[in-house]
C-alpha cells in the first residue's frame, strides 16, 4: 500500500498570528520545492526561509523540512510556517490540491503516525484531542497529557495491582493441591465460615507450608482500592471534559435583578446565544463566554420560585436541572435591597463554595432601604452582606471584576484534576467503564463468598478492559507474576 | 510392508496417538525402544490434578485410554478443590506405574491394526517434502530398516539427545538406563526444522521400608473414589495413602553450602525447566525466606518399593542428595533406590507446527507430546489423541479437527503451543483458559464426545447414553422453569407458589436433590446424579455461564476472521517489524490467534483489519 500525499493547515482556525500548513507523504518535498526560491538543504531535519510562489504572489515562508522516518508521520513531512491569514493559507492549500495532493481527513496525520508506529494508541489519542481541543485550557491540558502521560501511568499502576491480586487468587485454585492435602475433622475454619452457620465436619486445612492463598478479607479490600481508584480515574476525566464542554457557570435570582441583562453582558460578544429548549419560553438559554484560557457556558434560569402554572411548573423544574450541574453560581440580588428574604431563601438552595454574590443595579442607586437618598449603594454594607461583585449590567461597570472572580473561583475552588491530567477520551472512558462495572461484579461475587474462578471471570475482563488503554496482559504475565513471587512446585 | 502411520515413541502421547489411528482403521507401527517402557511413568506416578485432570476427562470423551487406564490401575483417588466451585475441581491418582504400563502394553497389543516394534527411529524418510517412511533399528540389530507409511507421529519425549545431570555426573540417556535417541533430531534439522532445548527434572525414590512413618502425616484418598473415565461405573480398588513431611532449616543449609555443586547454578545446565516446578535448590535460593518446604511422599505402587519424593526435585550430587533427604523428619534412615536428576532434551520450536499438530515442512508429520514442549503425561496424551485423529483424517482426506479455546482446555493447549512458542516446559492450568467455568471436568462428556462418536472413537452405546442424558437434562431444566402451583398442602414448595424451582435452585443453600424430593414431577424421572450435577450447576451459575458464553460470541469474531496460510505479512507496510517477523513465524489461522502472540499489538490487528479489507490484499500473497 503506498501512501498519497496529504495536506492541512494545521495552525488552529480563526486568525492566529502564525500559521502553519503541513504536508506529509511522498510528493511533499517535490511539490514544495517545485514553488519554492531556494535550494532545499540536504539533512533530516531542517528549517529554511525564502519565498514561496503562489500563483502569481510571493509569500515569505519558512519551511520546516522533515526526512522520512524522521517526521511525526514517519513520511516525509514540509511545515510551511507564514501569517497567519486565512485567505492566504486557504489559497496556498488550494495551490497545492490542484497539484494532486490532497487535502487530509481529520486525524489523518495522527492515523498515519499512529500506522506508521510513530506513536502508541494512548499517545494517538492524546494527539487528536490536540487536534480537536476547542479553546486555548483544553490545549494545555493536552499537552501535560502527552508530555508526562499520567493517565497512561495511573491506568498501568491499576493494572498491575490487578495483576498482582489476579496472581494470588489464582494460586489458591491453581495450586490449591499443594495447598490442603490434610483434612482435619473440626469447625469450618473461619474463611469458609463467614456469613454462614459454622458447620463441624472435615474441612481442608491450609498448610503454613509452600503457599498462602489470599483469604476473602484481602480480596475485598484490595478490590475496594483498586474500585475506588479507577472510578477516580474516570472522574478525573469528566473534570477535563468539563473545560472540553466549558465551565457551567448558572446565573440565578430572584426575578427582576437583572439577571438576563447581566448574561447578555457576559456573553454578549459571542453572540452565540443557544436559544431555549422549545416548548417554553421561560426555559433557561445558555451563552458562551471563554476568559482568559478558559470556556464558560453561561446559563440564564428563569426565576426561581415565580409563577404557579404548568409551564412555570416545568420551567422551574428545568432551571433546578441545571443548578444541579451547575459549576459555578452566579447569584445575582437587587444592589439597591441587598439581601431580602426571598433572596435567602434562594441563596440557601445554593453550594456557597461554589457561589459567586453579585450586587446588580449598582448604578440605579438605593432607595429606601439604605438611605434616603439616591446614592449608589454603599459598598461595605453590600460586602458585609457577602455580596462581593458590585455589577451594572447596564452600564457594564463591575463585570470585568466578576469574569476574574469566576476564573479565581475556577483556579481555586473546583476540583482540579489531580495527577492524572489527561483528557480521557470517549474511547478511554467506555474502557474504564467497563472495567469499572466488571471490578463491581467481582466485588459482589467475593461478597457473596463464591469461589474465586468466579469473581475471577469478572477481574480478567477489568484487566483487558484497561489493557485496551495501556496494553495488553497475557495469562502468560499473570502466571510469571505467580512464579516470580511465590514458591510453587512440587 | 506398507504403514498408514508410524508412531515413534509409545509414552503417554504415542499410545494415545496409536490407540486413536488404529480405531480410526489406519494400519499403525508403533516404534518403541522397548516394551517394557510402554506408557512408562518417567516422573510422578499420578494422573490428573488441577487443570491436568479436565484434559484427561476431555482424552476420554474423545475416546482416548488414559482415563480408563488409569481408573483401572489407580491407587489412590482425591477430588481436588472441593471447597471451591465446579469449574477448578479436578480428579487426580495415584498410579501403580507397573499396572499402568502393563494396562496399556496389553491394550496396544490386543488393539486390531496396531503393530509394536522393539526399534529405535533414525530417520524421516521424504520425498518432495511428504513423509513416505521412517529408518530405524530394531533392537539387538545392527543393520537399519527402511519402514515406509504415509504419516508419521513423532512422540519422543526427552529421548532426542537427551543428557543427564545428576552431579557432575553427566550421561546420555532419554531416561535414567535408557539410552537416548541421537539421531532423529538431526534429522529433523535436515528436514528444516528449529530445535531448541529444554531441562527437566525428577526427585529421589526412597524405599518404603526406610521411612521412619511415626514422623509423617498421613494423606488419604477420598473415601468415594470419584473415576476419570465416563465409561467407569465405580471405583472398587483399595486405596493406598501419601504421606507429608517438611524440609528445615538443616536441609536448607545442606544444600546451600554445596550449590556450587548444583549443576542448574554450575553452567552445567544450560536449558531452561519449568518455573512452575522449580528444584529444590531453585526453592531453596530463590525463596530463601521460606522455612519450610512441603515434601508429599507418594508411593509409586500397590507391591512396589519406591516411593517418590514429590516436592525435592533435584540434580545435585549424589552425596548431597543422601545427606538432604536424611536431615527430613521421617526420612533420616531413608535408603535411595534411584537419585532424582536433570534432564535436558530437544524439542522442536512449535511454531512450526500446525493448529492440527502437523508439522509444516514436512507434509504427513505429525508431532506430539513433549517434542512439542510440554510438560506432562495429561498435556502429552491430549497431543497424541489429536494428532492420530488428524493424521487419520488427513490420510482420509477429511477436514481437519481443530478444537477452539471455548471448547476444550485441548484447545487452549494447542493454541497456546502454536502462539506462545514456549521458552519453558508448557504445563496447563485453569487460569489459562479463559472460558473456565464452561470447560469442567463435570462435562466433558456433553463438550467433546459427539466429536468421539463422530470419527469412530466412542461406541454408539456410550453416545446413546449421552443422548439420553442430554435429553433428561433438558426435560428437568423445562420443568425447573414452570412455575409453582398449589400442591397437597403439606408440600413445602407451596411458600414458594408463583415462582419457579429454578428460582428457589438459585438460593444460596439450595440443592436440587432435595427439590427433587419435593417435586413429584421431577422424581418420577429418576435422575442419575450426573443428570442432577448437570442442571444444578447450569442453573446456579446461570448468570456467569451465560456471560461467558456472550464473551465466546464477541471474540468469536475475531476468530472468524480466517488469514490464509501463503500471506507474506513483511509486505503489510503498516505492520510493526516485530508483527511482521512474528506473524510470518507463527502463521496464525485466525485474528483471534494473531492477536493471542507476543508482539502482535492491538494496533497490528487492526492493520491486518484494514489489510483484510482493503482490495490490494491479493498483491501480498
Amino acid at each position: 500500500m503506498v501512501e498519497d500525499t496529504i495536506i492541512a493547515i494545521s495552525s488552529p482556525v480563526g486568525n492566529s498570528l502564525r500559521g502553519i500548513i503541513r504536508l506529509s507523504g511522498p510528493d511533499a518535498f517535490r511539490l514544495v520545492g517545485a514553488s519554492f526560491n531556494r535550494r532545499f538543504p540536504f539533512g533530516s531535519w531542517r528549517s529554511i526561509a525564502g519565498v514561496l510562489k503562489i500563483n502569481c504572489s510571493k509569500v515569505p515562508v519558512t519551511l520546516y523540512l522533515m526526512k522520512s522516518p524522521h517526521s511525526y508521520t514517519k513520511e516525509d513531512v514540509v511545515e510551511i510556517h507564514t501569517v497567519g491569514a486565512m485567505p492566504l493559507l486557504k489559497s496556498i492549500v488550494e495551490y497545492f490540491t490542484g497539484r494532486g495532493i490532497r487535502i487530509a481527513q481529520p486525524g489523518e496525520f495522527t492515523r498515519r503516525a499512529f500506522l506508521n508506529g510513530r506513536i502508541g494508541l494512548a499517545q494517538a489519542e492524546a494527539v487528536l484531542n490536540v487536534i480537536t481541543a476547542t479553546n486555548a485550557r483544553e490545549h494545555q491540558l493536552s499537552v501535560a497529557s502527552l508530555a508526562v502521560d499520567h493517565f497512561t501511568c495511573d491506568v498501568k499502576t491499576l493494572q498491575q495491582e490487578l495483576v498482582g491480586l489476579i496472581g494470588q487468587m489464582e494460586i489458591g485454585l491453581d495450586f490449591s493441591d499443594q495447598l490442603e492435602p490434610v483434612r482435619a475433622f473440626g469447625p469450618a475454619p473461619a474463611e469458609a465460615g463467614r456469613g454462614q452457620k459454622t458447620v463441624t465436619g472435615f474441612y481442608p486445612v491450609p498448610q503454613a507450608g509452600d503457599i498462602e492463598v489470599i483469604p476473602a478479607g484481602q480480596v475485598k479490600a484490595a478490590l475496594q482500592s483498586i474500585y475506588a481508584r479507577t472510578a477516580s480515574l474516570l472522574k478525573s476525566g469528566h473534570s477535563a471534559n468539563v473545560h472540553k464542554d466549558g465551565i457551567i457557570c448558572v446565573i440565578c435570582g430572584k426575578p427582576n435583578v437583572g439577571k438576563s441583562s447581566l448574561f447578555n453582558r457576559l456573553v454578549r460578544e459571542r453572540k452565540n446565544i443557544v436559544d431555549a429548549a422549545p416548548g417554553t419560553t421561560r426555559d433557561y438559554i445558555e451563552g458562551v463566554l471563554d476568559y482568559r484560557g478558559r470556556r464558560f457556558r453561561v446559563v440564564d434560569t428563569a426565576g426561581l420560585g415565580e409563577g404557579s402554572n404548568e409551564i412555570a411548573e416545568i420551567a422551574d423544574r428545568k432551571t433546578k436541572d441545571a443548578l444541579q450541574e451547575a459549576d459555578i453560581y452566579l447569584f445575582v440580588v437587587d444592589g439597591r435591597r441587598g439581601m431580602s428574604k426571598p433572596d435567602k431563601d434562594i441563596y440557601r438552595r445554593l453550594d456557597p463554595a461554589k457561589t459567586i454574590m453579585v450586587a446588580n443595579k449598582i448604578d440605579l442607586g438605593v432607595r429606601p432601604l439604605f438611605s434616603a437618598s439616591s446614592a449608589p449603594p454603599p459598598a461595605p454594607r453590600l460586602r458585609r452582606a457577602g455580596l462581593r461583585c458590585l455589577t451594572s449590567a447596564r452600564t457594564g461597570k463591575g463585570i470585568a471584576g466578576l469574569k476574574a472572580a469566576c476564573h479565581k473561583l475556577v483556579a481555586t475552588r473546583l476540583p482540579e484534576r489531580s495527577s492524572s491530567a489527561g483528557l480521557i477520551n470517549l474511547r478511554q472512558r467506555d474502557s474504564l467503564n467497563r472495567a469499572l462495572d466488571a471490578l463491581r461484579r467481582a466485588r459482589q461475587s467475593v461478597r457473596t463468598g463464591l469461589s474465586y474462578e468466579f469473581g475471577l471471570v469478572d477481574l480478567r475482563r477489568a484487566l483487558d478492559a484497561l489493557g485496551e488503554i495501556v496494553g495488553t496482559i497475557a495469562t502468560e504475565d499473570i502466571l510469571n507474576n505467580i512464579f516470580g513471587q511465590f514458591c510453587i512446585g512440587k | 510392508m506398507q504403514y498408514d502411520v508410524i508412531v515413534v515413541g509409545a509414552g503417554h502421547a504415542g499410545c494415545e496417538a496409536a490407540l486413536a489411528t488404529a480405531r480410526m482403521g489406519c494400519k499403525t507401527l508403533v516404534l518403541t525402544m522397548s516394551r517394557d517402557t510402554i506408557a512408562q511413568m518417567s516422573c510422578n506416578p499420578a494422573i490428573g490434578g488441577l487443570a491436568k485432570g479436565q484434559l484427561v476427562r476431555e482424552i476420554d470423551a474423545l475416546g482416548g485410554q488414559m482415563g480408563r487406564a488409569i481408573d483401572a490401575t489407580g491407587i489412590q483417588f482425591r477430588m481436588l478443590n472441593t471447597s471451591r466451585g465446579p469449574a477448578v475441581q479436578s480428579p487426580r491418582a495415584q498410579a501403580d506405574r507397573k499396572a499402568y504400563h502393563q494396562y496399556m502394553k496389553q491394550t496396544l497389543e490386543s488393539q486390531s491394526n496396531i503393530t509394536i516394534m522393539e526399534a529405535m527411529a533414525e530417520e524421516i524418510l521424504t520425498e518432495a517434502n511428504k513423509v513416505i517412511g521412517v529408518t530405524a533399528k530394531p533392537k539387538n540389530q545392527s543393520n537399519p530398516l527402511n519402514l515406509f507409511t504415509k504419516a508419521v507421529i513423532l512422540t519422543t519425549g526427552t529421548f532426542m539427545k537427551g543428557v543427564i545431570h545428576i552431579g557432575d555426573k553427566i550421561s546420555t540417556g532419554g531416561r535414567i538406563d535408557e539410552p537416548s535417541a541421537e539421531h532423529i533430531s538431526d534429522s529433523l534439522r535436515r528436514l528444516g526444522l528449529e530445535l531448541g532445548r529444554l531441562k527437566t527434572g525428577t526427585p529421589p525414590r526412597l524405599h518404603k521400608n526406610s521411612l521412619d512413618y511415626a514422623e509423617l502425616k498421613i494423606q488419604p484418598g477420598d473415601d468415594i473414589p470419584k473415576p476419570f473415565s465416563f465409561s467407569t461405573e465405580r471405583i472398587t480398588q483399595e486405596q493406598v495413602p501419601c504421606y507429608i513431611t517438611y524440609t528445615n532449616a538443616e536441609t536448607h543449609q545442606i544444600i546451600k553450602t554445596n550449590l556450587h555443586r548444583a549443576p542448574l547454578y554450575t553452567g552445567q545446565i544450560k536449558a531452561v525447566g519449568p518455573a512452575y516446578c522449580p528444584s529444590i535448590e531453585t526453592k531453596i535460593e530463590r525463596f530463601a525466606d521460606k522455612d519450610r518446604h512441603q515434601l508429599f511422599l507418594e508411593p509409586e505402587g500397590r507391591d512396589v518399593p519406591e516411593i517418590y519424593c514429590n516436592g525435592i526435585s533435584t540434580s545435585l550430587p549424589a552425596d548431597v542428595q543422601e545427606e538432604m533427604v536424611h536431615s527430613i523428619s521421617g526420612l533420616t534412615k531413608a535408603r535411595f533406590i534411584r537419585y532424582g536428576y536433570a534432564i535436558e532434551y530437544d524439542f522442536i520450536l512449535p511454531h512450526q507446527i500446525k493448529p492440527t499438530l502437523g508439522c509444516r515442512r514436512a507434509e504427513n508429520l505429525f508431532l506430539a507430546g513433549q517434542i512439542n514442549g510440554t510438560s506432562g503425561y495429561e498435556e502429552a496424551a491430549a497431543q497424541g489423541i489429536m494428532a492420530g485423529i488428524n493424521a487419520a483424517l488427513k490420510l482420509q482426506g477429511k477436514e481437519a479437527f481443530i478444537l477452539r479455546r471455548d471448547e476444550a482446555y485441548i484447545g487452549v493447549l494447542i493454541d497456546d503451543l502454536v502462539t506462545l512458542g514456549p521458552t519453558e516446559p508448557y504445563r496447563m492450568f485453569t487460569s489459562r483458559a479463559e472460558y473456565r467455568l464452561l470447560l469442567r471436568s463435570d462435562n466433558a462428556d456433553r463438550r467433546l464426545m459427539p466429536y468421539g462418536a463422530k470419527f469412530g472413537l466412542i461406541t454408539p452405546e456410550q453416545k446413546q447414553k449421552l443422548d439420553r442424558k442430554e435429553e433428561l437434562i433438558q426435560q428437568v431444566k423445562t420443568l425447573l422453569s414452570k412455575r409453582i402451583k398449589q400442591i397437597n398442602p403439606d408440600n413445602p414448595l407451596n411458600q414458594f407458589t408463583g415462582k419457579s424451582l429454578a428460582q428457589i435452585l438459585k438460593t444460596q443453600d439450595a440443592q436440587l436433590s432435595k427439590l427433587i424430593k419435593l417435586s413429584p414431577e421431577l422424581s418420577k424421572l429418576n435422575l442419575t446424579a450426573e443428570v442432577i450435577e448437570q442442571v444444578e450447576i447450569e442453573v446456579k451459575y446461570e448468570g456467569y455461564i451465560k456471560r461467558q458464553v456472550e464473551q465466546i460470541a464477541r471474540a468469536g469474531k475475531m476468530e472468524d476472521y480466517r488469514l490464509s496460510d501463503g500471506i507474506d505479512y513483511t509486505k503489510i507496510k503498516h505492520l510493526s517489524n516485530e508483527a511482521k517477523g512474528k506473524l510470518n513465524k507463527f502463521r496464525p489461522i485466525s485474528l483471534g490467534q494473531a492477536g493471542r502472540i507476543a508482539g502482535v499489538t492491538p494496533a497490528d490487528i487492526s492493520v491486518l483489519m484494514v489489510y483484510l479489507k482493503s482490495p490490494s490484499t491479493k498483491s501480498c500473497h
